[in-house]
């Protein structure tokens, strides 16, 4: 398999197979690839640790968020 | 551009040239980190005549660059015993610009309280402040427009500053309404301005606005940069479209989606029915009670994050609600009724205290058996008392999360259910789920001081303390630069984050560059001298811990969102995290 589909966002994407979760949030991500924290099929991705270790598979579901520091 | 240092001790005002070129990029919080390091010993009494208050503005402040007119505010904290910046939105420091000011150092402490006033012409000036004297700082602010007139700007403290509350802050007043509503909030700032005796500071409309000088050739590059910002500003969905509407409080999604808007105390429990304060909620009552969105805080602010809330008879309540106030007063405490949620913004904006310091202390009294999570009315009550002598928390609340948490004897607890670090209380982030938070309020010059840092992102290629040595950098340029809702647009911009490193260069006078590696290098600079002024005072790396150390329930206590307790730098690597859970279709 050559590329996976995923939704990102609610939107269907694809990516090349072996795509990492910090490739996907540099293609897909409406807010830019840092101010974000994602979840990945409804589980919170530790943000700073491990998502380069993350490698999205076909139907996987991933929701990125904006991070909004407010005080 | 001038200096102002003011002597209270013998209420002597003095100009100097501010030379920019002396100071290279730095504005707001690289100013101050410079001016403590040249005027304050580490060792002082924050509290004392040798804790030197600076006013300063940014680095872009009186340019075309929106959201460049923050404030910054910098002394030793009280709270902290470290170094502090804490900055603000408003019109105080646009008034500063117009008026030729780049900064103000007030020094010493005076007998009998005061204001300090600059008149239409520059000329400053110190005040009676006798009648103002136990006035909070709506009624204040009304009295000193109605004094002189409507389009002055005033950086005031209320009674919380007055008792030398060490969580208390100065509060600003927003661009076009007055309303002081714009806090300078953390580390205590207001406690060392109260301690100064000085009361307010009052700026009026300047007669002769001063203009930054530029060749027309400089004027019109910059011009063409600035169109990159604010393309970058209006084109993001979180500052083009989402905050506009519903201001900093739309991270309540966020974060209660994800699991890290903290509940009852921080328990890392998911919060059940967030979406009662989420973003539908929070606008239908704000407008349906007749409140306004879309305001700007400060002159040129082309984000328009701001707003005006009505209770639900109507009536004005509270303006400049902030996502950190609505989670720390709201979910924190069990509450979800947004006309209680306002009303201890409004009270704590008019005493001008810190909602979050004041959010986490009343979420540890609650987990205490002190009041029941969920009773907006005690925790509004318990507010009200912070001045009465004669109640047993109110004058202790008053010193913010850490010293209700010494009181009720919490370290003798084996874990310790505080949400402190270097004294100073956690932003609204379970840093079990964002973990980056906490790294940044372990290991950040100011404590849990969401707007002095925040690892919050993932950054290709670097370990978890090089990211958050780098975040930490790169918030304290922004903090000399612009606010950081703009920023979070512009930094992660391929066209914007190249340009404002070039508009910085303009202003400098370079023919070329900076490159963009300024933005790190410049931020290092300024977390060096904070650094190293701590560790003068005697704040060093070895205490990155948490209220109460290895016991703090944080280390120990998982959250839900992550099945995981927070974990340190010092504890090496993070182990793994669990499996995520199985598809449907998984192992056939």
């Amino acid at each position: 398999m050559s590329e996976i589909r995923v939704t990102i966002c609610g939107e269907p994407c694809r990516l090349a197979a072996g795509a990492t979760l910090a490739q996907a949030i540099e293609t897909y991500s409406p807010y830019g690839q840092e101010a974000v924290i994602c979840r990945l099929n409804g589980q919170m991705v530790r943000s700073i640790d491990d998502t380069e270790a993350h490698v999205l598979r076909d139907g996987d579901v991933l929701e990125i968020y904006p991070l909004i520091i407010g005080g | 551009m001038k200096i102002l240092k003011v002597d209270l001790s013998n209420r002597q005002i003095h100009e100097e040239e501010f030379r920019q070129q002396d100071y290279g990029f730095f504005g707001g919080r690289g100013l101050v980190a410079r001016f403590l390091t040249d005027y304050c010993a580490p060792t002082c009494d924050p509290l004392g005549p040798d804790n030197p208050l600076i006013f300063a503005t940014g680095y872009f402040s009186g340019t075309i660059l929106t959201t460049s007119n923050r404030l910054s505010i910098g002394a030793k904290s009280p709270l902290t015993g470290g170094i502090k910046e804490s900055n603000s939105g408003g019109n105080v420091a646009r008034a500063m610009t117009d008026q030729g000011v780049k900064l103000i150092m007030v020094e010493g402490q005076s007998e009998d309280w005061v204001y300090l006033y600059i008149d239409p012409e520059g000329n400053a000036q110190l005040l009676d402040a006798a009648p103002y004297v136990g006035m909070n700082t709506y009624p204040i602010g009304k009295a000193l427009r109605e004094k002189y007139n409507d389009r002055i700007a005033v950086a005031a403290i209320g009674t919380a500053g007055e008792h030398l509350g060490l969580v208390s802050s100065v509060m600003c007043s927003e661009f076009n309404t007055g309303i002081p509503c714009r806090g300078a909030a953390r580390g205590g700032m207001g406690a060392v301005m109260g301690s100064k005796k000085l009361k307010a500071l009052v700026i009026d409309r300047a007669a002769r606005p001063y203009k930054i000088t530029m060749t027309p050739e400089q004027d019109k590059e910059f011009r063409e940069l600035n169109k990159k910002i604010v393309a970058a500003v209006t084109s993001n969905p979180l500052t083009g479209q989402t905050m506009p509407l519903y201001g900093s409080a739309a991270g309540v999604d966020t974060t209660g989606k994800m699991g890290a808007l903290p509940y009852k105390n921080f328990s890392g429990e998911f919060t059940p029915d967030w979406e009662r304060i989420g973003t539908v909620q929070w606008r239908k009552n704000l407008i349906d009670h007749g409140g306004k969105s879309t305001i700007p805080c400060q002159p040129g602010c082309i984000v328009r994050c701001s707003n005006e809330y009505c209770d639900q008879h109507g009536n004005y309540l509270s303006a400049g609600i902030e996502y950190e106030t609505v989670a720390l007063c709201g979910a924190n405490l069990g509450i979800f009724d947004t006309d209680a949620i306002c009303t201890l913004d409004r009270l704590c904006d008019d005493y001008g205290m810190d909602t979050i310091d004041i959010g986490c202390a009343l979420g540890v009294m609650m987990d205490q058996g002190i009041m029941a999570f969920g009773d907006s009315e005690a925790a509004i009550a318990m507010v009200r008392t912070m001045f009465d002598p004669d109640s047993q928390w109110g004058p202790i609340l008053k010193n913010g999360c850490a010293a209700v948490a010494d009181a009720l004897g919490v370290p003798r607890q084996q874990i310790q259910r505080v949400p402190v670090s270097k004294r100073q209380a956690f932003a609204a982030y379970d840093p079990r789920v964002i973990r980056g938070y906490g790294l940044s309020w372990e290991r950040g010059p100011m404590g849990a001081d969401h707007t002095s840092g925040s690892a919050a992102t993932y950054i290709p290629n670097l370990t978890p303390e090089q990211q958050t040595d780098y975040s930490l950098a790169v918030t304290a340029t922004c903090d000399c630069f612009m606010c950081l809702f703009a920023w979070s647009a512009v930094n992660y911009n391929k066209e914007a984050r190249p340009a404002i490193c070039r508009m910085a260069g303009i202003l400098a006078g370079m023919k070329e560059g900076p490159d963009m590696s300024m933005i790190d290098s410049n931020g290092r600079a300024i977390l060096q001298l904070e650094y190293a002024f701590n560790e003068k005072a005697g704040i060093t790396h070895d205490q990155d811990r948490f209220y109460g150390g290895e016991s703090n329930y944080m280390y120990h206590v998982p959250a839900a969102a992550t099945k995981s307790p927070y974990w340190s730098i010092q504890k090496g690597p993070l182990p793994p995290p669990p499996p995520p859970p199985k598809k449907e279709g998984d192992g056939k």
